[in-house]
């Protein structure tokens, strides 16, 4: 018997082998077979010597080195940005970022993009950056595109473009906990990446409660939950899912700068989207992608006034505190398709289309319980030829219709000529449009005081639109340079960028009044495109990556606004001054410095510095001086068995300079906060 | 058995089974391929036989048998001793394991896939002079190239991770990346498949490291460069083999690798990594000749 059993297996012995170990013999499909496409056009970043625009490119490791925490401050790191902590005390306590500044609390001429997602608000403008549904450990790197880019990312794209980046969920399998805990914050961030075949995904989860600064009511809560799978339906396909939700309770308000209406007060902010990308890679490098997504972003504010009855006095008012409900909502519908490919070896071309509506519901601001609809379709296109060897010129348009404003087509182009190997000189023009926010266009918002008096109601009209406004242009023009001196890059730029039909608030006086009301005063508000106004100076950028242990980035800008006094007639003094005061809407000067040191195998240490010159910011902001602070961060990474993760300590404002950002109400204090992150 | 095995046999080299599951493209190419070199002026100098590995090959004694891919040669392998196999489209690995498991005496040879280390190496030299450090994944199968690689590579140095298990991929990929300048892939079916390329190249990417990949499609897929070896590549080397053979030869010749080959680049990604890079025709010459002027 056992011969019988024992003969085949010695003749078929390979065979034998073969069967037992069948899984570690090295088919020679690993050699042969294809696989996905993963690097594909859209997944590449443009080389910066050949991009028709200057770009500062964050990384992780950057932002983690930076001791960061609110993502608004990473871009202090780049030239020319201005980044006002806690801007705004009656409808936010978000920071405001804006390239070349310009900005009050909503910073309406810049895009911001996450994942090719669209997060500019229209109603207010801007990004609202704590309502976010972003973990920021989640991102791969953020591109910042300095100067207009209309021509691919369409109206809004104005003075400069944000681009967030995650990270692809086949980067983040297996688990990892980050709790960061300091005397006025905490925050819990759980994340698990998986795979199952074809299909990567990760699912992250957090809560935050951040105090903020002692001075300001500015306590957050925000619980976030975001999802993403990417799903390889076949070597050339692929489909990325994206859900994401942040939510929680905000306190807001400020007793000083606005006694009357808007109280100190919790509102409720609910942000949530959906997004659908489906990519297909093309021979010779080409992609077809199609996007789709849905945001949701809705504020639940109930505004609560003082007591009004002394201002009013002898008339007495049906309740001397007024309270009515401010919620805002909005909604983004959003479809883009884009097909680039190579019809030579020296050209490159992109082509696409999209269609947007957003709905807005602000019954308070808006005077009306309707939704109000916003369309816009656009169509653009972008080539890329290089000619010569030495030489890459760019050109590409936008051409746009929105249901507010029209059509428009924002062009560009521009030179890339290398002028020896490792140094590049770029000559640029390039034009945007800014479409007016709904609070330009149609802000209405008036407050009544029933009285006990029969028949009398008072009131006052806040904000009264005209409505009609043509959309702000800019024509920036420019003059790059980059250089590579080995382990030493820079980056340096001079600009000149003229801004025209700025859109401004000024006094209306009269304005119709309805019937049956009584109005306490002669003037509204509203906003009309006024004068012109021109932004210039010279920005450079410095990397130097000296061994693998050191990195050192600089940034400095010296921006000058001026506001061309003669391109518009003033409706009054006023109108005249705020405008004037457009020229101090930038720090003069701004410097950020990180320097970063590993020591050996598991410390890790940096040292960031930033000052800014004197600001006057429009709108919430006032009139602040020249401020600088320091951070810090010390790390250890350490392994333990499986588990490895990394002990921080991060000092925010070192030396406890107490200056103000923004506005004289935001008095900036040291904040300190300990981080533990675990890989399991 | 024992006198079997001592028995010098004689080979008639005129009937070539040919064992290939031919309904894989790349065993199909190189069958098309083979038969078009054996019958240089459109005469076949040889009697074919294609035989699939799952239709129980059985060749006379003495014949020759070429085994298209390790399944293939597998099957040979198990078939009657007094033949000669030639196995092509094989990992080297691959055939020392199966060639281990059989008698010293079969008359047992391959063209293997592997490309030699040198040539990796001079790609890599070629392509990125500026590197100083090669990072290695390494996994079950990869891990007996590891020394062969730390022998050939200087003056570049080597920093190898191991990964047995998939969950850590990923830490050891980002080890080796921070501490290397290019990532060199070793082919190793638990560390570089289907699932994991996608991590590896878009990792490797963040970092802004380039990939050495060992085949074409990983340059489609996001590599920088690869040297490699097509089906027809090898078959034209196949046949050189047997038109070589002399008929009264017994032994086959021992195991070679690839004798032809080509680059591929992938400049999508040298562009946007900053580097610049020859094209893939100048490159495949400059590694021939330099092969060719030791």
């Amino acid at each position: 018997m056992l011969a019988r059993f024992a003969l085949p297996c010695l003749l078929l012995h390979a065979i034998c082998v073969s069967a037992q170990e069948r899984d570690i013999l090295l088919s020679e499909n690993a050699y042969l077979e294809d696989i996905p496409q993963v690097l594909t056009v859209s997944r590449l970043a443009q080389p910066q010597n050949e991009a028709p625009a200057a770009v500062t490119v964050i990384d992780r490791d950057t932002i983690r080195a930076a001791g960061i925490v609110d993502l608004a401050d990473v871009f202090r790191l780049v030239p020319g940005m201005y980044v006002g902590y806690n801007a705004g005390y009656f409808g936010t306590v978000n920071p405001t970022v804006s390239y070349h500044g310009l900005s009050d609390a909503y910073a309406r001429q810049m895009q911001v993009l996450i994942d090719g997602r669209s997060v500019y608000q229209p109603m207010y403008g801007g990004v609202q950056w704590s309502d976010l549904p972003l973990a920021l450990d989640d991102i791969a790197r953020i591109e910042v595109t300095r100067g207009p880019n209309a021509a691919s990312h369409g109206a809004n794209a104005f003075l400069g473009v944000i681009n967030i980046i995650t990270l692809h969920a086949s980067e983040t399998l297996g688990n990892r906990a980050t709790a960061t805990a300091g005397r006025d914050r905490r925050e819990l961030i759980l994340r698990h990446g998986g795979r199952e075949g074809d299909l990567n995904y990760r699912v992250t989860v957090g809560y935050r409660k951040d105090d903020g600064l002692s001075v300001r009511e500015d306590e957050k809560h925000i619980r976030l939950l975001t999802l993403r799978a990417d799903y390889r339906l076949n070597d050339r396909d692929e489909l990325e899912f994206q859900f994401g939700y942040n939510g929680g309770p905000r306190r807001e308000g400020l007793l000083e700068e606005d006694s009357l209406v808007f109280l100190p007060r919790t509102k409720k902010v609910t942000s949530h989207f959906q997004s659908l990308h489906w990519r297909r890679a093309l021979e010779q490098n080409g992609e077809i992608s199609v996007q789709a997504y849905h945001s949701y972003d809705k504020s639940d504010d109930d505004v609560v006034s003082a007591d009004l009855q002394p201002i009013f006095f002898p008339i007495p008012l049906l309740t001397p505190r007024l309270t009515f409900p401010n919620d805002i909502t909005t909604e983004r519908y959003d479809l883009e398709v884009q097909h680039s490919f190579s019809p030579g070896t020296s050209t490159r071309l992109v082509w696409g289309g999209g269609l947007r509506t957003d709905l807005a519901k602000a019954p308070l601001l808006l005077d009306t319980s309707g939704t109000e609809r916003f369309h816009l379709s656009r169509l653009f296109g972008h080539a890329e030829w290089r000619p010569l060897e030495k030489l890459v010129l760019n050109a590409g348009a936008m051409l746009e219709n929105n249901s507010l404003t029209g059509s428009d087509v924002s062009p560009r182009a521009s030179a890339n000529f290398t002028l020896a190997p490792g140094h590049t000189l770029r000559l640029g023009i390039s034009t945007a449009t800014r479409t007016p926010t709904y609070l330009e266009e149609k802000f209405d918002m008036r407050i009544l005081a029933p009285t006990k008096v029969p028949g009398l109601t008072l009131y006052e009209q806040q904000f009264l639109d005209p409505g009609g406004l043509r959309p702000e242009r800019i024509v920036s023009r420019e003059i790059g340079y980059l250089g590579d001196f080995g382990p030493l890059r820079l980056d340096g730029r001079l600009f000149h960028d003229r801004i025209s039909d700025l859109i401004t608030q000024y006094k209306i006086e009269p304005f119709p009044v309805p019937p049956g009301l009584t109005p306490i005063d002669t003037k509204t508000l509203g906003y009309r495109n006024s004068g012109d106004l021109s932004i210039h100076g010279f920005e450079a950028q410095a990397q130097l990556h000296w061994g693998d242990h050191t990195r050192i980035t600089a940034s400095y800008a010296h921006v000058r606004l001026g506001p061309d006094m003669r391109s518009t007639t003033f409706t009054s003094a006023g109108e005249r001054s705020r405008f004037k005061d457009l020229g101090d809407a930038m720090p003069e000067d701004t410097f950020s410095m990180l320097f970063w040191q590993r020591f050996g195998q598991s410390w890790a240490g940096s040292v960031a510095y930033y000052q800014n010159s004197g600001t006057k910011m429009p709108g919430d902001g006032n009139r602040v001086r020249f401020a600088r602070h320091w951070d810090a961060r010390l790390a250890k990474s350490f392994t333990f068995g499986n588990t490895s993760g990394e002990l921080s300590a991060v000092a925010q404002n070192l030396f406890d300079q107490k200056y103000n950002e923004f506005a004289r109400y935001n008095t900036m204090e040291h904040r300190a906060f300990l981080q533990l992150r675990l890989d399991f | 058995m024992a006198l079997q095995s001592f028995a010098p046999a004689v080979f008639a080299y005129d009937r070539i089974m040919v064992v290939a599951d031919t309904d894989h493209p790349a065993s199909a190419a190189f069958v098309r391929e083979l038969k078009k070199d054996l019958a240089p002026q459109g005469e076949p100098k040889f009697a074919i036989d294609v035989v699939k590995p799952s239709g129980k090959p059985a060749p006379s004694p003495g014949q020759l048998v070429v085994a298209v891919g390790v399944q293939a040669l597998q099957a040979a392998a198990g078939t009657s001793e007094h033949t000669a196999i030639l196995g092509v489209l094989v990992p080297q690995q691959s055939y020392d394991a199966i060639k281990a498991a059989l008698p010293t005496s079969r008359n047992l040879s391959a063209i293997t896939l592997d490309q030699p280390l040198p040539r990796q190496l001079a790609l890599l030299r070629h392509t990125l002079p500026q590197a100083r450090t090669i990072g290695v994944l390494l996994g079950p199968s990869s891990t007996a190239q590891a020394d062969a690689l730390e022998q050939a590579a200087p003056p570049l140095a080597v920093v190898s991770e191991h990964a047995e298990a998939e969950l850590l991929l990923l830490p050891a990929l980002k080890q080796v990346l921070a501490a290397s300048d290019v990532l060199l892939s070793l082919p190793d079916p638990r560390i570089f498949n289907r699932n994991t390329a996608q991590t590896i190249l878009l990792t490797s990417y963040r970092y802004q490291k380039p990939v050495i990949g060992f085949s074409k499609a990983y340059v489609t897929a996001g590599a920088l460069a690869a040297v490699f070896s097509t089906p027809q590549q090898i078959a034209r080397q196949a046949a050189e083999l047997i038109l070589a053979l002399d008929p009264g030869q017994a032994a086959l010749p021992s195991v070679s690798h690839p004798r032809y080959f080509s680059v591929a680049v992938n400049h999508q990604v040298a562009r946007s990594l900053g580097i610049e890079i020859r094209d893939e025709s100048a490159l495949t010459e400059l590694l021939r000749s330099e092969e060719e002027t030791p």
